[in-house]
């Protein structure tokens, strides 16, 4: 069974966990621009950042046989920095136009301030003029009332519901997402979030229509595995193939899609590693033997 | 209460300081030159290794957590806005903050409550609630007067259930008990519904919060 993480943010993992992902079936993933665990204090540091998102990045991780997608955008945390927001948001309509970028996102509410509004509602217009779907984080604090608010937001910026993938949900939230049509992410933790076993009753509960899974991995402490293991939580509570297939490859596969940016075609087919390959000169390899496929 | 000024500032610095302390920042502190104030980083910097970080016995100030090298630039920013002015100094506190390491940022925001015109300084303390250390966060949430004093309902609300989040006891939030609100207790109750939803447990601050509130 082939798997999608449509969140994760490999610029801090590992190759072994590249290595890892790709063992346990997870051929697909979408990597959201987000903050760095600590704010940046310059506006060149996100072109860097974005560079490297469809740069380095995506040619790591097709070293391991995966596909690489990303998401472009300024997250609510850094949007409430004025002395960089304005310079960002014009990388972002740049970089919104690049090859792998597949939805705007990051985006939300954090603290739940006016300027996160402000730049929430000028990226959901940036997603609308790109023709793009959107990414959005909800708020780890207050999060009942911020979702409420996120989803009003959306609302009245007129976004097609379709377009839009609402993340971090828990047993709170997800009801009121599917209701207003849009597409509910849960982020599997270790500890914090949302669990395994939580997941398997919210999909008992809800079905497998519009939901989907992700690890959310970063730099702290997080599981890059988590979507095969959530899989595999719910092969072991009786819920059918089908349905795991549904919310483990089909539904992350049929929202980016609507980019027109991933192709359905090539996504379902294996990546062909070729590790002699270089990036602007440089190699994953540290002197091993180069992978070749066939 | 935290009051004092830049004098007794460079005093506890220089008597709790490493030796030498006290001839460089006096010598530093001489020398802060408003037209050239990026050279004011580096004595930021500098601060740590030529004052130190021994504590400062809490009868000194009536405060808490507070560290020789705090006191020295703490000094060093109260010398920056008599000679630069309001606005430059703002400005530049606003950059060294956002730039500064773990314990910059920490020594920038202890000395909040000292410096002129606050309500110039919150979106700095605000931003710095931002943080993912628990260190910086401590700084400005704990035994801090500045958030209760200046913060506007909604930011002071964020670090109350941020501080509830990161397990930083509430209790040590300065002034706590004149700023708790209905819409407070709603924005912890929502919390402990989530954490209850979600079968973990739910943090016993949130008890706290109600008790203060109807103590009142």
């Amino acid at each position: 069974m082939k798997l999608f993480d449509p969140h994760i943010h490999m610029t801090s993992r590992t190759t072994d966990d590249y290595q890892a992902m790709a063992d346990a079936g997870i051929a697909a993933i979408v990597e959201p621009a987000f903050w760095l665990g600590q704010p940046r204090t310059h506006t060149g540091t996100f072109e860097d950042y974005f560079l490297s998102l469809i740069g380095w990045e995506r040619f790591r991780a097709s070293q391991f046989g995966i596909r690489h997608f990303c998401t472009m955008g300024l997250n609510p945390k850094e949007a409430n920095n004025p002395e960089i927001a304005e310079a960002v948001i014009e990388l972002v309509d740049l970089y919104l136009e690049k090859d792998g970028v597949v939805a705007v996102g990051e985006i939300g509410f954090d603290d739940q301030t006016p300027a996160e509004e402000k730049y929430f509602i000028r990226q959901l217009e940036l997603g609308k003029e790109h023709g793009l779907p959107i990414l959005i984080h909800t708020p780890h604090r207050d999060k009942a009332a911020g979702t409420r608010r996120t989803l009003d937001v959306v609302k009245d910026v007129g976004v097609d519901p379709a377009l839009v993938l609402v993340d971090h949900n828990n047993e709170e939230t997800i009801a009121s997402v599917l209701d207003t049509g849009m597409w509910a992410g849960h982020s599997i933790y270790p500890n914090t979030k949302m669990d395994e076993h939580r997941m398997v009753s919210i999909v008992q509960n809800f079905g497998g229509e519009r939901v989907i899974i992700n690890s959310a991995a970063d730099w702290g402490v997080s599981d890059p595995l988590k979507v095969p293991k959530t899989a595999q939580a719910m092969r072991e509570a009786g819920i059918s193939d089908d349905v795991i297939t549904e919310i483990c490859w089909n539904n992350p596969v049929a929202f980016f899609a609507q980019s027109g940016r991933l192709d359905l075609e090539a996504v379902a087919t294996n990546v062909r590693v070729d590790q002699t390959k270089l990036w602007f000169g440089n190699s994953v390899l540290r002197g091993q033997t180069p992978r070749v496929d066939d | 209460m935290l009051d004092v000024g830049l004098q007794r500032l460079q005093e506890l610095a220089a008597v709790h300081g490493v030796r030498g302390a006290q001839a460089w920042l006096t010598t530093a502190l001489d020398a802060i030159d408003p037209d050239a104030l990026s050279g004011v980083r580096v004595l930021l910097a500098r601060c740590a290794r030529k004052v130190g970080d021994a504590p400062l016995p809490v009868a000194d100030l009536e405060a808490e957590g507070w560290t020789a090298r705090d006191a020295a630039r703490a000094s060093v920013i109260l010398r920056v806005f008599e000679r630069a002015g309001l606005e430059a100094a703002v400005t530049a506190y606003g950059q060294w903050l956002r730039r500064g390491e773990q314990g910059e940022q920490e020594s920038l925001l202890r000395m909040l409550p000292l410096l002129p015109e606050p309500e110039r300084l919150v979106p700095h303390a605000v931003e710095a609630c931002r943080t993912n250390s628990e260190v910086v966060f401590r700084a400005i949430a704990c035994g801090n007067p500045f958030p209760a004093a200046h913060f506007p309902d909604d930011n002071f609300n964020q670090l109350v259930l941020k501080a509830v989040f990161m397990g930083v006891p509430v209790g040590e939030i300065d002034g706590l008990s004149g700023r708790v609100t209905a819409e407070l207790l709603r924005m912890a109750d929502d919390f402990a519904a989530e954490r209850t939803a979600a079968g973990r447990p739910v943090p016993t601050d949130i008890g706290l919060l109600h008790q203060l509130l109807e103590s009142r």
